[in-house]
């Protein structure tokens, strides 16, 4: 996976290290959700629901995603 | 019943934008007609994440519609059971966690064994430390 990097003011490090905090998520998540608003999966329409398989329209998601939001 | 799913799991079934969405789809499909169930801590947590605006963004759910998807999940011709702890957690299971996340690993893999199942997870620290209880969904 390739890693991008960028230059910023200390200031602005600590302002974009504060929001992703605030946040709850990593600071590459809240980048790359910033960068990249919306994955094709979540902008492909209605969500598939039926009694035993439903499918709802979410952002990107992964395992860090969830253990951020559930244990901190 | 075979199969006790945690939150990670369950709910890469039913999002779409999942990074693990089509594999945990694909092994819950397959999985079901052997019997499988949630926690209910599991249940809550599933609520909780689809209700989440900072993790549903856009997508996020009210609670009519949340509870609509985790229980139609769990509807349909091979229904999932929710399991409710029976007995109080056991020390000699939780006191082996090495941080404040692992202690809930560890209480479904309790809950796990109590029901007579394993607990599918894509946790490497609860599939290295239970081998013997846990399972990784592979792809079906």
């Amino acid at each position: 996976m390739p890693t991008l990097t960028f230059k910023l003011s200390a200031a602005e490090a600590q302002k974009v290290r504060r929001a992703a905090r605030l946040k709850r998520m990593t600071l590459s998540e809240y980048l790359r959700r910033a960068a990249i608003p919306s994955t094709p999966a979540a902008a492909e329409g209605k969500p598939v629901s039926r009694p035993g398989r439903v499918i709802v329209a979410t952002p990107r998601l992964s395992k860090e995603i969830i253990d951020a939001a559930l244990y901190d | 019943m075979k199969y006790l799913l945690d939150t990670d799991v369950f709910i890469a079934a039913i999002s779409a934008g999942h990074d693990n969405h089509k594999l945990a789809r694909a092994w819950l499909d397959k999985a079901k007609p052997q019997g499988w169930a949630v926690a209910v801590e599991t249940y809550l947590s599933a609520v909780r994440l689809l209700m989440n605006p900072a993790v549903m963004q856009d997508h996020v759910l009210k609670v009519g519609p949340a509870l609509a998807a985790v229980d139609g999940e769990l509807a349909g011709k091979h229904p999932g059971r929710i399991v409710y702890a029976t007995k109080k957690p056991e020390r000699a299971i939780l006191a082996k966690a090495q941080d404040h996340r692992q202690i809930m690993d560890f209480w479904l893999v309790q809950l796990a064994r109590e029901a007579g199942c394993k607990l599918v997870t894509n946790d490497s620290g609860t599939l290295n430390h239970w081998p013997e209880d846990t399972l990784r969904p592979l792809r079906a």
